[in-house]
């Protein structure tokens, strides 16, 4: 279960709408999201590349496929609520009101990806045939290892 | 010199990479699990690693969960190989990966990996239905595996180096290739 998944319940709690899902994405990529189907991500991402591409659009809002996606900027994060297209438009300016509140959940995410970014960056060194071969031989005969004390 | 061989493990929410991780590192794994309802998740990555001569095998986990997606990028950034784990105990666990399998498939499309249908002892999909699901292409290999069993996890990462040494040097090491020497060939 994740933040966004209970952002969501809370949301659809607090204003009694039915939201199918929350997405948080900084350029093209996603840092928060629900489990919301893929085809629904990629209707979503289809609608983020077109708001990246045109300058100073603050919020959209487009019905797809019987999806309502109603994207709104903050910085440089955008975030995309995904509804049933029947979601009368009071209800929908009143999710408005989460916008602070999910930007700041994506900012902790982005930092502590920041943060740990340094160890993960060991990058593989080219390897030769032998290299792979001496690897294939070690794990072969750890597996013979284990056969041989019958485990 | 010390080289590296980075090895990935991916795979969606509850696919056992954490395990996997833990079964073959010689060290004693990092792990940023939390608890979520039910069991815990990795919320940044597993990493382990293992020593053989002068090549360290460092094996990263990568987090599931979708909202965790800019990270697969940087930590795979570099890799040789990659696991991709799928928890095939239930229909619904399958169908789960099939985003972060196209994610991988598409991003790195050049990079040998093989497909490990994990927790085959409470398995409820078989492999066939497995490669069927995720839609994994003929040549990629889907192997049976329980993560605590070092056996299967050390069979399910021969099966990768062999899928490595037969896509850079067109031949699989268990069809009798030896050590050869003077290899002008490198992988990276």
């Amino acid at each position: 279960m994740s933040e966004s998944n209970s952002i969501v319940k809370m949301i659809n709690e607090e204003l009694g709408i039915n939201l199918l899902g929350v997405l948080v994405f900084n350029g093209n990529e996603i840092v928060l999201a629900n489990d919301v189907p893929v085809e629904l991500m990629r209707l979503a991402a289809s609608l983020i590349n077109f708001i990246n591409r045109v300058n100073g659009l603050e919020y959209a809002k487009v019905k797809l496929n019987n999806v309502l996606m109603y994207a709104v900027r903050s910085g440089d994060l955008i975030i995309v609520f995904l509804a049933n297209p029947t979601l009368i438009e009071g209800a929908l300016s009143l999710v408005n009101r989460y916008v602070d509140k999910l930007v700041k959940m994506s900012w902790e995410v982005l930092n502590k990806a920041k943060a740990i970014e340094p160890a993960v960056t060991v990058e593989g060194d080219e390897l030769t045939e032998d290299d792979i071969l001496i690897l294939l031989d070690y794990f072969k005969g750890k597996l013979r290892e284990l056969e041989a004390k019958g485990e | 010199m010390v080289k590296v061989f980075k090895l990935v493990i991916a795979g969606p929410y509850g696919a056992g990479k954490t395990t996997f991780v833990k079964t073959l590192s010689e060290v004693v794994p990092i792990e940023t699990d939390v608890p979520a309802p039910g069991k815990s998740t990795t919320v940044a990555f597993d990493y382990g690693k293992i020593r053989v001569n002068d090549i360290v095998v460092h094996l990263f986990g990568i987090p599931g969960q979708e909202r965790f997606n800019f990270l697969w990028r940087i930590i795979a950034r570099g890799m040789h190989a990659y696991i991709f784990m799928v928890d095939s105990s239930s229909l619904e666990s399958v169908k789960s990966a099939i985003f972060m399998y196209n994610y991988f498939t598409s991003t790195f499309p050049t990079t040998p990996h093989v497909v490990a249908a994990n927790k085959q002892d409470i398995a409820k999909v078989d492999i066939n239905n497995v490669r069927m699901i995720l839609g994994v292409k003929p040549d990629i290999k889907v192997v049976p595996l329980i993560a605590i069993n070092k056996k299967m996890v050390l069979e399910t990462l021969v099966v990768l180096l062999d899928e490595v040494h037969r896509l850079m040097y067109g031949s699989s090491f268990q069809q009798g290739n030896s050590h050869g020497t003077g290899n002008e060939k490198t992988l990276m």
